[in-house]
């Protein structure tokens, strides 16, 4: 078509045509939708249009004209400097305003004098607009999910070329292809953004950030994802590790890699979350403690890989080994002077006692109680800090259960000399298990005993077996336990709920190392009914080899 | 005749305390508070038993041990080692010792051991 052409009002379909084809794939081309539009908008002009402007509407509410094409570029220029000048959005009956609000198509399809002046601000505005010769316009709303975010406006500028009714229809369709291909674009920067901003905040956490897939040390295992802290931590270009969890196992200290299978493997196979410990080799050869907080991956209710956070434990490690050390010579040191205490006070008994001077011997009786009772004191501290550093250790052997039970009947005899305590029965048959701490275990239940009878001065030791059930029942007379006691006296440090029960002196573990040393043994402590008068417990070992854990 | 004990020990009290203790009971006792002084007097002597601490501010008990268990002139000599220290039931029996007490004791079981070893 030419200027020379008679009237023609109509494009002809094939021409829609060959302008949707070829804007489809100008637009599939690439993400850049400024570029891609501006190629397009040079397209449709002459053919579909004279004048094409495409505006998008950004967060501010402004509006901003990312392209425009005339075949003439000076009109471009023209069309350009209207805009600067007077910008689209500030115009109270815009075409963009109407499309805002009514977000349909607005169609002018002959644009009068009287229209344009409705829209001319001042003299120059007029001059400008009447210098681009609107004559006929279609300006639809580029829209997503019903929401307005631009427009694309067509214009007809020679009088012999006007838009009709069909022609809306298509350039809507082309508008929305074209509203389709920004939001493509958009969500995909948004999605980069959004990626970097995670990365970023990925960063910022003081650990190695990590996600893998499979079973940890099957063939099947990929690591997919480890954050950049690994090359601060440890010297490595996260590239290394991913996908090559083989690389990921030499760099674990060859001590602890089964450990770190072992505990991943429960985790993918259970679910439950596990912090493990173990040394990573830095690229310089050294190794550090890591703590790794790992846990399960789930897709469709199925655990399908582990993701975790291993951050960097050496000090405290080195910390908690230094404080190992500590309570470790805290107790030598206290244990030697305890040792020449007791030698010198059985000295001194046996002195006094050869020499017939009874009343001392009596005061060193009870000098030597005291010292059993520091003694007892300091093993226990000693226990405490053993057991919360996961060494509380047993060693096994067979021994004679009536030898031990009659041993340390004979140890609180002399801490507490003013008690009875009377030993009935016999058991046959060897038990095995940590004598020392069995007869620890005993010696507790006993102490209790006494604490808790300062009146009657009587505690009952009997030695039962029922098949191969050891059975050792203190019994005491002193003032019970209440039914909510029942339930917490082998809690550690519970010494009783109430402010009387507070009076009495002890620690609050006797009783929990008793129920951990018997549950080690695969037996148990309970406690019998005594119809108020008392209390009893029962320390329950079975003779059976097989139940013992090993240490 | 009176069976000898030597006792080597860093502490003085535990060294006087466990000397005067074997004494009462009819033994012969030689103390000595370093490492060094004990294995010099070994050497020319001898002993129905040696009770050694562990820890000797200097020398190491197990490495006396495993030196007097390489002897072959001294090594039938029973070593009893005592100690505070919580671990050292593991590594003691490593060293070659005859037996191993851990402080605190008392009298009784320290004459227990003596017994059963200085035969």
């Amino acid at each position: 078509m030419d200027d020379t052409e008679p009237f023609r009002s109509r494009l002809t379909n094939s021409d829609y045509l060959d302008f949707l084809a070829e804007s489809e794939k100008i637009l599939g081309s690439s993400l850049n939708y400024k570029t891609t539009l501006r190629s397009v908008a040079s397209l449709a002009v002459p053919k579909i249009a004279d004048w094409i402007s495409v505006d998008i509407f950004d967060e501010d509410g402004k509006v901003k004209q990312i392209a425009v094409a005339h075949k003439d570029p000076e009109k471009v220029k023209k069309a350009k400097m209207l805009r600067r000048q007077f910008p689209a959005n500030k115009q109270h009956n815009s075409l963009i305003n109407k499309i805002i609000k009514s977000k349909k198509t607005q169609f002018i399809p002959h644009v009068t004098d009287k229209l344009l002046e409705q829209r001319v601000q001042n003299t120059r505005h007029r001059k400008l607009l009447q210098s681009l010769g609107i004559k006929s316009v279609i300006a639809t709303p580029l829209k997503v999910k019903g929401c307005v975010f631009g427009a694309i406006t067509f214009v007809m500028a020679k009088s012999h070329r006007n838009y009709i009714k069909q022609d809306v229809h298509i350039l809507e369709y082309f508008t929305d292809r074209a509203a389709q291909a920004i939001e493509h674009a958009m969500l995909y920067q948004e999605s980069v953004l959004k990626q970097e901003k995670l990365d970023n905040l990925i960063s910022q956490v003081p650990g190695i950030v990590w996600e893998s897939t499979g079973h940890p040390g099957s063939e099947k295992e990929q690591i997919v994802y480890v954050s950049d802290y690994i090359r601060n931590l440890l010297g490595y270009n996260p590239s290394k590790l991913i996908n090559n969890p083989k690389f990921r196992i030499n760099l674990i200290h060859p001590d602890d890699v089964q450990k770190v299978l072992n505990q991943m493997g429960v985790v993918f196979e259970d679910g439950e979350e596990a912090t493990i410990q173990y040394r990573a080799k830095c690229s310089s050869g050294n190794y550090l403690w890591l703590e790794n907080r790992v846990g399960p991956i789930y897709k469709k209710n199925k655990i399908i890989g582990l993701r975790g956070v291993a951050m960097d434990v050496s000090e405290r490690v080195e910390w908690e080994e230094r404080r190992r050390e500590f309570t470790n010579m805290v107790s030598h040191e206290l244990r030697t002077p305890i040792t020449s205490l007791n030698i010198y006070t059985t000295l001194l008994e046996k002195k006094f006692s050869e020499k017939g001077q009874y009343e001392n011997v009596n005061s060193i009786i009870k000098m030597h109680g005291q010292i059993n009772k520091l003694s007892e004191l300091v093993e226990q501290l000693l226990d405490i800090s053993q057991m919360e550093l996961g060494k509380f250790s047993y060693n096994f052997s067979k021994y004679d259960l009536n030898k031990l039970v009659k041993k340390a009947i004979k140890k609180m005899n002399i801490t507490y000399p003013d008690y009875q305590i009377d030993m009935q029965g016999k058991v046959s048959g060897l038990l095995i298990g940590d004598e020392s701490r069995m007869e620890q275990a005993i010696e507790n239940i006993i102490d209790n005993a006494i604490k808790y009878s300062p009146e009657i001065k009587k505690v009952e030791v009997i030695l039962k077996k029922q098949k191969n059930l050891f059975c050792i029942t203190i019994k005491d007379y002193g003032v019970g336990l209440s039914q909510s006691a029942k339930s917490k006296i082998f809690n550690k440090f519970y010494r009783g709920d109430t402010k009387e029960r507070k009076t009495y002196p002890g620690l609050g573990v006797g009783l929990f190392f008793t129920s951990q040393i018997a549950k080690q043994h695969g037996g148990m402590v309970k406690i019998d009914d005594t119809n108020g008068k008392g209390t009893s417990f029962s320390l329950l070992i079975p003779q059976n080899e097989e139940t013992y854990s090993s240490s | 005749m009176k069976k000898h004990i030597v006792v080597v020990d860093d502490d003085a009290a535990i060294l006087d305390a466990i000397g005067l203790t074997l004494q009462e009971e009819g033994y012969k006792v030689t103390t000595f508070s370093r490492g060094h002084n004990f294995l010099h007097f070994i050497k020319d002597n001898d002993a129905d038993l040696i009770i050694l601490d562990m820890l000797l501010s200097g020398m190491d008990g197990r490495d006396i041990t495993k030196a007097i268990k390489k002897d072959k002139d001294k090594k039938d000599i029973p070593v009893l080692m005592i100690s505070a220290h919580p671990s050292a039931f593991k590594s003691v029996g490593i060293s070659g010792a005859d037996a191993f007490l851990p402080k605190p004791f008392d009298t009784l079981d320290l004459l227990l051991e003596v017994e059963r070893l200085a035969v």
